[in-house]
């Protein structure tokens, strides 16, 4: 016994691998696609997400994969650095993101057509009590793609108006709740009277609001007057597609990689410009919850109207479609 | 105490030679981390539960906590054919599924295939490209379908045919099955309006078919085919002027240059199986006719036996023509009357044979040819008889025997030849004696 404990350690003495091997932090085990890691005093589930996921909000993913909801010094941890279940699949169906789409939010409680701010803080009360989480386009697509998982309670909540209800009665009611919202401008309207200037749709962005567009003038895009002229339609297409997300880049100094079509309607033609201007997704108006498979160019929002039934609105909020996939 | 005593001058000897990390890794080695085993059971739960992708995960976690489980690699190399294997099998059946119109259950099984291996491409481009989504339109094909059709109910336009045959990964030449899901992809308005220069041209055409200018239809459907492949104008233009010009020349009786003009037309068009069938017919009308006149030209010049084969043949196709079975008798009888009078009375019998008996006179031609043939058989039976008296056996045989030829049922002859023979037989022995009792000379 005692003869083959020399041998072993003189064994491990000159074994230069696993000398090499070991890892700079005795604590911390790396891998391609994961971290194990031992919780130190001065850690939280946010502040290893920021270091290991490069963002705090992906908290949620190690708290979910350890079935914990914090974290306590000394805690041995396994910190996934990619999705496990992606597209939200499990074997009783698959995740689906609702987005929410308000065409206008009034101050006024006695607004018949228009939903109030009052119905707007209550809405976003739900959702905040009921465990939902918005996220960024960008992780979104990401999910779509199959790259990123999201929280199991998503919903994306969107404008597509450049008028000063979104920064005087949205913004502050969102920010409130801990949400945050995509805003698609018209870039005509910026900076004219009654609408939002480029200063403020910079700090929308700076606030973590997603900056995309709905075009140059607002126009319906498959209903544009120059469609019997094949080229000067597709000339007016492109300046539709293609110059907000000039303007949006030199104003804010970020791309735009986002179109909402106004009124929600498209063609093959459309999508097809803007895959060529370089749009990552776009937004219809069409009722419905985005599974990961959704076509990313007719990605599905529900317009929600001014209604007194809060049933209808949770009806809207379906993040996962009930499927036998065992 | 002495246990204790060796551990710990082996616990010096360790951190004398190599320092305390690699005391660390030696105590890991004998007390491995907990959170291993931890893990290398809930890698088994999710296997057992069939969720393998995190079961993969949870092994590899696993190994990572102690490298020195050495069945954990082999664990993992089998759980990642496990997926690979059950991934593909979903996928197979997926496409199966959409290949025959299932698309609901061909989505469950590219999202099963997805679910086991993330990075199954092939499900993964069936679910995002082919399969409709919940969105989009569906319609099963009914009886009576066509893409134009459906391109015509559906976006008022039916060149749009072979944009739905593009979306649903289907060849436009082909027909349509019934009860298969389309996928309608979505056209706005503007986009779904008639192309106004094909559409002018189709008009040109259809003007032009009116007029049966069909060289002129041909080359505007070519145009078509040049601006817009597969065009199902192009095509249905095509069919009309093959099917009209079959049909003209049908109409002319020219059967053959019908037929090749049908044959042209595509095999669904309306009216194209029916046409082609009744070219047929006519062309084997006219391939008997040509050869009955054969037949009765061989009938003139009396080449009886010629005749007799052309008609066997045409009867073998259709037992009822009359004009062959008249050749045909006429053929027999004039033969069989010949034959008989050039004394081949078995010949003519059997010439005659082959007619019904009422047909004119054969029923008396085969009396008196049967008559001749017995007159000459006794005739030639007598002679046998007179031979066979003159002690000239073997010519005596040789008549009998020409006697059965005539009536093969003769009373007599057959053992008048028996006889013969054996007396030829007698002869022979008697012979042979006598040449070996002679003394030798």
């Amino acid at each position: 016994m005692m003869i083959w404990l020399i041998v072993w350690s003189i064994v491990q003495a000159t074994g230069p691998s696993l000398v090499s091997a070991a890892p700079k932090d005795p604590d911390v085990i790396n891998d391609k696609d994961f971290v194990i890691v031992t919780v130190k005093s001065e850690e939280s589930l946010a502040s290893l997400a920021d270091q290991y996921l490069g963002s705090i909000h992906k908290a949620w993913q190690i708290a979910d994969y350890n079935g914990i909801s914090s974290v306590s010094p000394g805690q041995r941890l396994v910190i996934p650095l990619r999705p496990i279940a992606y597209g939200g699949l499990d074997q009783k169906g698959y995740q689906t993101v609702p987005i929410l789409y308000y065409p206008k939010l009034t101050a006024d409680p006695d607004d018949k057509k228009r939903v109030s701010a009052a119905d707007f803080d209550t809405q976003l009360q739900f959702l905040r009590e009921n465990g939902y989480r918005t996220v960024s386009l960008d992780l979104f697509v990401a999910f779509l793609n199959l790259e990123e998982q999201l929280p199991p309670r998503t919903v994306i909540i969107s404008f597509d108006s450049t008028e000063r209800w979104v920064y005087d009665i949205a913004y502050p009611i969102l920010l409130r709740h801990g949400f945050q919202a995509a805003l698609f401008v018209r870039t005509d309207r910026m900076d004219q009277p009654g609408h939002l200037t480029w200063q403020e749709i910079d700090r929308l962005a700076a606030a973590g609001f997603d900056i995309g567009t709905s075009g140059l003038s607002g126009r319906i895009l498959t209903r544009l007057q120059s469609e019997n002229d094949p080229e000067a339609h597709i000339k007016a297409l492109e300046l539709e597609i293609g110059e907000p997300r000039r303007i949006i880049h030199t104003h804010l100094k970020r791309p735009c990689h986002y179109f909402a079509y106004p009124a929600g309607l498209t063609d093959d033609l459309v999508v097809a410009l803007l895959k060529k201007h370089g749009y990552k997704a776009a937004f219809t108006r069409r009722e419905g919850s985005n599974p990961f498979f959704v076509d990313t160019y007719k990605i599905r929002r529900s317009i929600i109207q001014k209604d007194k039934d809060p049933l209808k609105f949770r009806k809207l909020l379906t993040t996962f479609n009930s499927m036998d996939l065992r | 105490m002495n246990a204790i005593r060796q551990l710990l001058l082996f616990t010096c000897c360790v951190i004398a030679l190599n320092g305390c990390g690699s005391f660390k890794q030696m105590v890991s080695t004998l007390f491995p981390d907990p959170l291993h085993e931890v893990y290398r059971k809930k890698a088994v739960q999710h296997e057992n539960a069939q969720e393998l992708q995190q079961a993969l995960f949870a092994w590899r976690v696993a190994a990572r906590l102690n490298p020195d489980d050495t069945t954990i690699p082999d664990q993992i190399k089998t759980l990642e054919e496990r997926i690979l294997k059950s991934s593909n099998e979903h996928y197979k059946r997926g496409v199966d599924d959409y290949q025959n119109g299932r698309l609901s259950s061909a989505r469950s099984h590219f999202l099963i295939a997805l679910r086991i291996m993330p990075n199954h491409k092939g499900a993964l481009k069936y679910l995002k490209t082919r399969l409709p989504n919940s969105e989009n339109p569906v319609y099963k094909v009914v009886r009576g379908d066509s893409y134009s059709k459906i391109a015509t109910d559906i976006y008022n336009d039916a060149a749009k045919a072979s944009i739905i045959a593009y979306f649903n990964d289907l060849d436009p030449q082909k027909p349509l099955l019934i009860g298969t899901d389309l996928l309608l992809p979505e056209l706005s308005p503007k986009v779904t309006a008639p192309r106004n220069d094909l559409d002018a041209l189709v008009q040109r055409a259809k003007s032009a078919l009116k007029n049966r200018r069909y060289r002129e239809v041909l080359k505007i459907a070519s145009e078509i085919d040049q601006r817009q492949p597969h065009h199902p104008a192009a095509n249905d233009l095509r069919d009309a002027v093959y099917f009209q010009r079959g049909m003209a020349l049908l109409e002319q009786r020219k059967y053959a240059p019908a037929m090749a003009q049908l044959k042209k037309v595509s095999p669904q068009y309306p009216g194209r199986a029916k046409a082609i069938d009744r070219i047929r017919k006519h062309l084997t009308a006219e391939a008997t006719d040509a050869e009955l006149a054969q037949a009765q030209h061989f009938l003139d010049e009396k080449s009886y036996a010629e005749a007799i084969i052309i008609c066997e043949e045409i009867l073998t196709q259709d037992p009822f023509n009359k004009k062959a079975k008249a050749i045909f008798n006429a053929s027999h009888y004039a033969w069989g009357k010949t034959l008989l009078e050039e004394g081949k009375e078995a010949e003519a019998i059997n010439a005659l044979n082959a007619l019904d008996q009422g047909y004119q006179d054969t029923a008396q031609l085969l009396a008196q040819a049967r008559a001749q043939l017995n007159a000459r058989s006794e005739s030639l039976y007598r002679k046998g008889v007179r031979l066979f008296l003159n002690e000239e056996l073997e010519k005596a045989i040789g008549a009998w025997q020409q006697t059965l030829e005539l009536n093969p049922d003769h009373p007599k002859a057959k053992q008048d030849i028996a006889n013969a023979i054996r007396l030829l037989d007698k002869w022979r022995d008697l012979d042979q004696k006598e040449d070996t009792t002679a003394p030798l000379h």
